[in-house]
């Protein structure tokens, strides 16, 4: 188990090494003068070749690159143009307010998601099936930056019930956790329909319900059980698409995480914050996917090789 | 299955025969009915809409009317009328939808083809490619190229499409990888057919089921990208009328005129749903076991 652990976790360095590499050489390879943009379009010319210089802006692409990936390492990750700090307390301010969205997002999304699945699987073509997958169907076809503002027209301006934009405390993450939930709880419950129809009809479950299993220890312990693991697939997916996707949502609701920063450091190239704001949520994103490869392995230990 | 490629006729049978199974898919067929609907108003909108006049002119005294004869759906925070821009939008959703997932989808085939065909240390190569680019969420990658690129609609297809290559790239690979193998591969090679020849004539047609399914959902996933990304500022600019932009103009009057937000959203998800109805009776046809 640790060494099939240590194994993935040295198989996420190139990956991480790779992330950094493509998301620097987009950044690079954009137009316009940081040096100019700080200093201003008329700054005389030795100055801009001055501060060029002292940013290592002069130096090789390969170079330039090399020393991003040793800041990194420390913990350096450039400074802002625009707010003349390190790009890391920016982050680091950012970051917690975005994951904890996310986090609320996962759970609205699972705790609904996955019981819905299994009862509209269990109740193929009952009344709750069909709603689940109208229901499903009509959140991959939402943007969820249009069903945040829905939701707030009905929640925050007509009913008054949540605050509409700004973060002050929890409350103000409920409604955009519901909306990024709703989208994503929707890919959680088709995966977990159709994956626990597929277990369902097959021989160990009539085999089970034969022998005299109760059914919720069918349902559960016999179909679930098997059903679960694309569903994790989803899960994990998932929690990467509510990573990006909290990038718009946040805009929605004027939430002021990862997303409301990367979009005004666009607007105002700021490169060093856009370049590490991608990285970073990269690298949650890396993350979740390697737990969720760990967890596949406690589900079903014929992955453990 | 494997035979039926190899002369014309019987090819031509097979999509008959998906195309038998779609049409008795009623979702489908009604999704299929509504996206033609959406396409052929925004195909002929210039025949009955004035673009300068309707779209772009801006008139601060008939600012945010209520519906009217003259304005059935009332018009913006500009004065420009709603339903005009609204049908205009679809053109350029339509238009990016299409070939943003057309370009990802050669670009991206061409990628996984040649991986899963020739394999080894090659496909190795390639994929593990893909998969860094797979380790960022596909809307934060299009974010950091439209940040290089800069905002304008042929930036905002690029962008997209980068995102969607390598997801395009992995489903065609297996694709290919389950095809590979096949005896009537093996014979074509065992004849003398070159690889290019089996890639463009045994391969591909074999292997574009599923591609096609992808393709289809891909694009009502790409309108609501793009829309997500012009939203956000990164993309269009004025004053064309781009959904995801209306939508951005129309939050500013959201406390005060809600339908501005409303109808622009509303024409996203409708096209969206129509493509996924569409996709969804797709793969059931195109796999017949599913059901």
């Amino acid at each position: 188990m640790l060494k099939y652990i240590s194994k993935r976790l040295l198989y996420m360095i190139p990956v991480l090494v790779g992330i950094v590499l493509i998301v620097f050489t987009i950044m690079y390879l954009s137009p316009g003068n940081p040096a100019k943009m700080i200093l201003g379009e008329r700054a005389p010319l030795e100055q801009v070749e001055q501060l060029e210089h002292e940013l290592g802006l002069d130096l090789p692409y390969i170079q330039q690159f090399w020393n991003y990936l040793k800041g990194l390492l420390h913990g350096d990750f450039g400074t802002s143009y625009q707010l003349r700090m390190p790009v890391f307390d920016i982050i680091r301010r950012c970051f917690p307010l975005t994951l904890k969205l996310t986090t609320l997002t996962m759970l609205f999304a699972v705790a609904i998601g996955m019981p819905v699945g299994i009862l509209s699987a269990v109740k193929q073509y009952s009344a709750l099936d069909a709603c689940s997958v109208v229901f499903a169907l009509l959140m991959a076809s939402i943007p969820a930056f249009w069903l945040g503002m829905l939701l707030m027209l009905l929640f925050s301006l007509q009913l008054g019930w949540f605050p509409s934009s700004g973060y002050e405390g929890i409350r103000w993450l409920i409604l955009p956790a519901i909306t990024l939930g709703c989208i994503n709880c929707a890919t959680i419950m088709r995966m977990t329909r159709s994956s626990m129809l597929e277990v369902i009809r097959q021989d160990f479950i009539r085999t089970a319900r034969a022998k005299g299993a109760a059914e919720k220890r069918v349902i559960f312990r016999h179909a679930l059980k098997n059903a679960i693991i694309p569903v994790i697939t989803v899960v994990g997916n998932a929690f990467g698409s509510s990573l990006g996707g909290a990038v718009v949502t946040e805009t929605v609701f004027g939430l002021p995480g990862m997303g409301t920063q990367i979009v005004t450091s666009i607007r105002q190239k700021d490169n060093p914050v856009v370049l590490a704001s991608v990285i970073v949520i990269a690298v949650a994103f890396s993350l979740v996917n390697l737990a969720v490869d760990i967890l596949y392995t406690y589900v079903d230990p014929r992955i453990r090789t | 299955m494997g035979r039926k490629n190899q002369d014309g006729v019987k090819k031509r049978s097979q999509a008959q025969e998906v195309w038998m199974r779609l049409r008795k898919n009623r979702q489908a067929m009604l999704g299929l009915a509504v996206f033609l609907v959406i396409a052929a108003a925004a195909l002929t909108a210039p025949l009955y809409i004035n673009y300068e006049e309707q779209v772009v002119r801006q008139d601060i005294s008939s600012r945010l009317l209520p519906p009217s004869g003259e304005h059935p759906l009332g018009t913006d925070s500009l004065g420009r009328d709603m339903l005009a821009r609204l049908i205009y939008g679809a053109r350029i959703s339509i238009t990016i939808g299409l070939v943003t997932a057309i370009s990802a989808l050669t670009i991206g085939g061409l990628i996984g083809a040649v991986a899963g065909f020739y394999g080894g240390r090659l496909d190795n190569i390639i994929m593990r490619i893909m998969d860094i680019f797979l380790s960022m969420p596909s809307i934060l990658l299009a974010i950091a190229v439209i940040a290089a690129l800069g905002s304008g609609i042929v930036n905002i297809m690029i962008s997209v499409a980068i995102s969607y290559i390598p997801i395009y790239a992995r489903v065609i690979r297996s694709s290919v990888l389950s095809i590979r193998s096949r005896e009537y591969i093996e014979s074509a090679r065992a004849i003398g057919t070159g690889d290019l020849r089996i890639i463009c004539k045994h391969i591909i047609p074999n292997a574009i089921g599923p591609v096609i399914v992808q393709a289809t959902l891909g694009v009502g996933e790409i309108i609501i990208s793009a829309a997500g990304l012009s939203f956000l500022g990164l993309g269009i600019e004025p004053p064309l009328p781009e959904w995801g932009k209306m939508l951005s103009e129309g939050e500013e009057v959201i406390r005060t005129m809600p339908s501005q937000v409303v109808y622009p959203g509303l024409c996203i998800m409708i096209t969206v749903l129509s493509l996924n109805l569409l996709g969804d009776g797709l793969r059931d046809a195109l796999d017949p076991r599913l059901k």
